[in-house]
């Protein structure tokens, strides 16, 4: 089946094609069972993938020729790894389940199809970037996972904000993808390929056909500059504030993009490029770096956030940033298993917070929420297993990913990123359970007509919410002493042996689950039990902190008058240059040439006779002017 | 017959122009239909002449050669002879299917011409006549004669049928590409009389002096000549492609002119300039192109980056576009400046997709404001839900011109810029921004056009009618397919560029 691993991004495509051809006048239901079925068909094939690799190990890369450019050929093509077979098992499988949740939740919407079209699309670019054997097809269908995301944020395209939100998105991304263009630009200036084999035999080699930069520094270079582009795909500090925005965006398209698999993309490609980053023990300081200040940066805003998908969202970037700090400290396996249990994880609470939205009317403020549990149970209970899970309570699966990645940054001797995994740990557990107790307990705070009208999602959109849950209780389980760590075996047999089996530390589960439960704690006693006024906390001496971390540390606002408004006036100033200077001045060189000799008086006459008789003198005493040179150069 | 193919494909459009001449000003349709004809004749026949065309060979194919004149002793006993010569390589045939595919397109996209419809006609079908001429011409002569074809029809073009600053702009454009054409006789006139020095007779067939140009000693034709003559040359380029300082007449006649008009500008008129750099600069003096390669590519990214800040405070859509453009003709001389095979295809493949791109986008935006009045892009708004087949073209476009994947624009750059990291990697990296700054200027207008509420004045404008469906899938097609597959490109110039590095090499 391997070898027919095109076949898993192909369904979505002939989906796509298929309803862009069936246009708006194809009924919903038709809709929803071409793109389901084609998203299923993918899993399927995903899983039969899967279990082959498992059994025979993965296979090569299969190339073919796209472009001769003189000499060199450029390829694309498909590859099935031990890391991407499970990724496309993973990505096929939310994608179907959100694509089922979303027949109900985008019930009625004028443009049905269009939505369906773009997710499918979208799946389909995520999974061929998932199978890309080189980096210039990732870059493409990284591009296309970009465009997508732009497309269905801004999906309500006549609502202002989600305008903003897509552009935004898009080009905050994009300052990221120029970075890794350019080192993907190098990497194939150095090395003649973009394949990942040759480029990594070169990496290893020290080999590059590059002079202006010692090899060792050329590889730092170029770690760092694809770190870039993953820094903006999986919304790393500085460049994370287009994913919160993200969330204009339908709930579906958050749980799915916006949580389980585009983002994931820059976290899956550091992995999938990790010999290029172990070569380099700078790049990897930074990215731990990087991550860790992710990690906490988000989890300290999510604390104060009123916007449910929000708080979601920011414990997203934080997660991203745990994944991202596991890959620099080397703990390989930690960060692609916290990828796959937060990949379940996310997309429940994102869906689960998608039902608690279309239940209220798309009111997504957790003021006006309350009690939901008695209306929402399924809901409440699937919810409550996300949350769970995304803090890290044993048995749920967050608890085993992000107990590897704490192992591992305890394992790199750096105290400070391990302190901060376990502080952005707490945060986690109190924000999301804050959220929790906020929606599901405690009286209704919004409008009694509401209250009336909320009422349990069907099961189209409770079904995915129970599927997603069984997986958040039960995927940490794949990197566990149950199963003897069948995924660290399972990764390894790539060749990638990048912190497989970090030496256990007795007193990690214990501390990492105490601190969870502080976290939750905490919450319970301020949002449920109320023994701790959380408003008087807020307007107190934590005055300055709170407004910190509710105005998410003004990062939009210093963005806004240090880069957009600068860059703006450069180009007003540069306009009025252009309009006024450089045109002044051309026209007066022109007319002061050609037009001067013959007086103004003809030069403004309008007469085409004119300045045809202009241009044939001008070029009659150039041409004196030029044989006399050639008589001289002779 | 195949051996005058490319001679019909030149003379369809005049004989139009001849038949344009003689209808009864009164039945307007007539004229439009002979426009039509013809320019969809040219069309079939260029894309004969691809079916034709052997893609393994470096050299000219379809050539046709007529006495046209010979002139004894000259200059110093010389005989000069200038030859009606056409042919085509891999290098000039994307120009002339790209002429093909345009100018037919721009007829057809000039429906809306009410006033004047016959002289407007013949005025299109000479400029017609120019711009394939110039792609097939052999004769540097008759290839001169060609572009200042192209001038006369243009002024008019704006003068007649332009707006408010009609008078001002053809003018403007007039003594620009005047000024331009003058640099380039000289040049061609250096260039035939210093090959005479090593073949004895002056001959304006450019592959004759670049044949010349390539086996002479250096003490015959030595680099200083080179490097002068192709810094003349270079100036006429910088003009004819609108560059800083050079580019102010592009803003102004893409503001001014029709959109059809703009179409044809855009997309080819604009794209000879390039053309020379190619055929000129590096077929025949590549060692002065090696010599000024640096201030090529500095000027390359100038033009990316300072167009690109421009572009992001423009009003006008027509304005954005024609800043746009030259940010992105900016990546070419980056390319070229590389002086290697991906620099060089990727100066090919983005003057032809820009060439594309700028015809789909002013067509769109000539559709708008057939519509809406406006092309003030403050003016508009909410476009998708009263025409979502237009706005989504235009989404497609934007995304086209700002390198999506997929699309022509993204393959060009690529190769552009690995040619440029090999040569130039700082301004390489400079150059790069040009690509976050088009994301922002062609969003924000797109999204400014088509995203947010309709206002109540544009709620009942109409989508898409039949007849302009075509020229919006034709060229939105050949966007994507030299995306997805640009071996359909790249494989025909492959050859010629590798038969101009090999002459670098050596």
């Amino acid at each position: 089946m391997v070898e027919y691993a095109w076949l898993v991004p192909l369904f979505p495509l002939v989906a796509y094609l298929l309803l862009f051809v069936l246009g708006r006048r194809a009924q919903e239901g038709v809709v929803t069972a071409i793109a389901v079925l084609a998203s299923l068909a993918a899993f399927v094939v995903s899983l039969m993938i899967l279990s082959e690799v498992q059994a025979n190990g993965p296979g090569a890369p299969y190339m073919f020729h796209w472009l001769t450019v003189g000499s060199y050929t450029l390829s694309m093509g498909y590859e099935v790894t031990a890391l991407n077979a499970m990724m496309l098992a993973v990505v096929t499988f939310v994608s179907t389940l959100v694509f089922l949740f979303s027949k109900s939740y985008m019930k009625g919407d004028e443009r049905f199809v269009v939505f369906y079209q773009y997710l499918s699309l979208f799946v389909f670019s995520m999974l061929g970037l998932v199978i890309s054997p080189n980096l210039l097809q990732v870059y493409i269908f990284w591009e296309l996972v970009g465009l997508c995301s732009f497309l269905l944020v801004g999906f309500w395209y006549y609502k202002p904000e989600a305008a903003a939100a897509a552009k935004k998105a898009f080009i905050v991304t994009r300052i990221g993808d120029v970075g890794l263009f350019i080192g993907i630009m190098l990497l194939f200036v150095a090395t003649g390929t973009f394949d990942y084999a040759g480029v990594f035999q070169a990496v290893e080699s020290k080999n590059f056909a590059i002079d202006w930069i010692s090899p060792e520094a050329f590889i730092t270079l170029v770690a760092i500059l694809i770190f870039i582009g993953a820094i903006g795909k999986s919304a790393q500090f500085p460049l994370h504030t287009w994913l919160p925005d993200a969330m204009e965006g339908p709930t579906p398209v958050s749980a799915l993009i916006h949580a389980a698999t585009m983002v994931a993309a820059g976290v899956y490609l550091v992995a999938r490029a990790f010999p290029i980053f172990a070569a380099s023990e700078t790049a990897l300081t930074v990215i731990a770096v990087i991550g860790g200040i992710t990690a906490i940066f988000a989890a300290l805003i999510g604390l104060t956030q009123n916007d449910i998908k929000r708080v979601v969202a920011y414990s997203t970037v934080s997660q991203l940033g745990y994944m991202v700090m596991a890959l620099g400290v080397s703990a390989y396996v930690a960060s692609v298993f916290h990828l796959m249990t937060h990949a379940f994880f996310k997309a429940l609470l994102f869906l689960a917070a998608g039902s608690v939205i279309h239940a209220l009317h798309h009111n997504q403020d957790i003021r006006s929420m309350g009690g939901l549990w008695k209306k929402m149970p399924v809901t409440g209970w699937t919810f409550l297993i996300g949350a769970l899970a995304l803090s890290g309570i044993p048995p749920f699966a967050g608890f085993w990913s992000k107990d590897e990645i704490l192992l591992g940054a305890y394992a790199s001797g750096n105290t400070l990123l391990f302190v901060i995994g376990l502080i952005a740990a707490f945060c986690t557990a109190f924000y999301i359970f804050r959220v929790f107790f906020m929606t599901f307990t405690g009286e209704f705070r919004g409008d009694k007509d509401t209250w009336d009208h909320a009422h349990e999602s069907g099961p189209v959109m409770t079904i995915p919410l129970v599927l997603l849950a069984i997986m958040a209780l039960v995927s940490g389980l794949f990197n566990s002493p149950v199963t003897d760590y069948a995924l660290a075996d399972f990764l390894q047999a790539g060749g990638l042996h990048y912190g497989a089996h970090p030496e256990h530390v007795s007193w990690m589960p214990y501390v990492a689950t105490l601190v969870a439960l502080a976290g939750i704690g905490l919450a319970y006693l301020m949002y449920k039990t109320k023994s701790i006024n959380p408003e008087r906390l807020a307007n107190g001496a934590l005055r300055p902190l709170y407004n910190l971390s509710y105005n998410k540390f003004y990062v939009d606002e210093i963005y806004h008058y240090a880069i957009v408004l600068p860059v703006v006036w450069i180009g007003r100033i540069l306009n009025f240059i252009d309009k006024w200077i450089v045109d002044g001045i051309v026209r007066l060189v022109g007319q002061g040439t050609y037009v001067g000799a013959l007086g103004l008086k003809y030069a403004q006459n309008g007469q085409v006779q004119t300045y045809g008789l202009i241009t044939v003198l001008g070029a009659v005493v150039l041409l004196g002017a030029a044989m006399y040179a050639i008589g001289g150069v002779r | 017959m195949t051996g005058n193919l490319l001679t019909f494909i030149v003379l369809l459009p005049l004989i139009a122009a001849l038949i344009i001449g003689f209808v009864p000003r009164s039945n307007q349709g007539q004229a439009r239909a002979v426009a039509l004809i013809a320019t969809a004749l040219s069309l079939l026949l260029s894309i004969f002449v691809y079916a034709g065309f052997d893609q393994d060979l470096a050299g000219m194919q379809y050539t046709t050669h007529y006495e046209w004149i010979n002139i004894a002793h000259v200059y110093q006993d010389k005989a000069l002879t200038i030859g009606f010569d056409l042919g085509i390589d891999g290098l000039s045939l994307p120009f002339l299917l790209l002429t093909g595919i345009i100018t037919f397109l721009a007829v057809l996209a000039s429906k809306n011409i009410q006033h004047r419809v016959k002289e407007y006609y013949l005025w299109v079908m000479l400029l017609v006549a120019g711009l394939y001429g110039c792609f097939v011409a052999l004769d540097l002569f008759l290839f001169f004669l060609f572009l200042e074809l192209t001038l006369i029809p243009m002024y008019f073009l704006i003068g007649i049928w332009g707006g408010d600053r009609k008078g001002a702009v053809a003018t403007k454009f007039l003594v620009y590409r005047g000024i331009a054409s003058a640099f380039v006789l000289v040049a061609f006139v250096a260039l035939a009389f210093k090959a005479a020095d090593a073949t004895g007779v002056i001959s304006m067939n450019m592959v004759n002096i670049a044949d010349a140009f390539a086996k002479a000693s250096p003490d015959l034709i030595t680099a200083a000549f080179k490097q002068g003559i192709f810094l003349v040359l270079l100036l006429a380029i910088l003009i004819e492609e609108a560059f800083f300082p050079f580019h102010t007449w592009l803003p102004d006649t893409h503001e001014q002119a029709p959109a059809a008009v703009s179409m044809l500008v855009g997309g080819v008129l604009m794209k000879i300039g390039a053309y020379l750099l190619f055929r000129i600069g590096v077929g025949i003096l590549p060692d002065a192109v090696q010599y000024f390669a640096t201030l090529i590519a500095l000027i390359g990214v100038i033009n990316i980056v300072y167009a690109a800040l421009i572009a992001m405070v423009q009003k006008d859509w027509r304005r954005l576009l024609a800043f746009s453009a030259i940010s992105h003709m900016g990546v070419v001389l980056l390319g070229v400046a590389a002086m290697n095979e991906a620099g060089l295809q990727g100066g090919i493949f983005m003057t032809i997709s820009s060439g594309l791109l700028s015809g789909l986008l002013f067509f769109l935006i000539g559709a708008i404001q057939e519509r809406t009045g406006t092309t003030m892009i403050g003016a508009l708004g909410g476009l998708s839900k009263p025409m979502p087949i237009l706005s989504g073209f235009l989404l497609a476009a934007a995304l086209g011109s700002l390198g999506l994947p997929g699309m022509s624009g993204f393959i060009s750059e690529v190769l552009a810029f690995i040619g440029a990291f090999d040569a130039f990697p700082v301004l390489a990296a400079v150059g790069t921004l040009g690509i976050i700054l088009a994301a922002v200027y062609l969003l924000w207008a797109m999204q400014r056009t088509t995203y947010g509420p309709t206002t109540a004045a544009l709620e009942g404008v109409s989508d898409a009618k039949a007849i302009e469906y075509l020229p919006m899938i034709v060229l939105t097609a050949l966007i994507l397919l030299i995306g997805i597959y640009p071996s359909i490109l790249g494989d025909l110039v492959n050859p010629t560029i590798l038969s101009y590095v090999t002459g670098i090499g050596g």
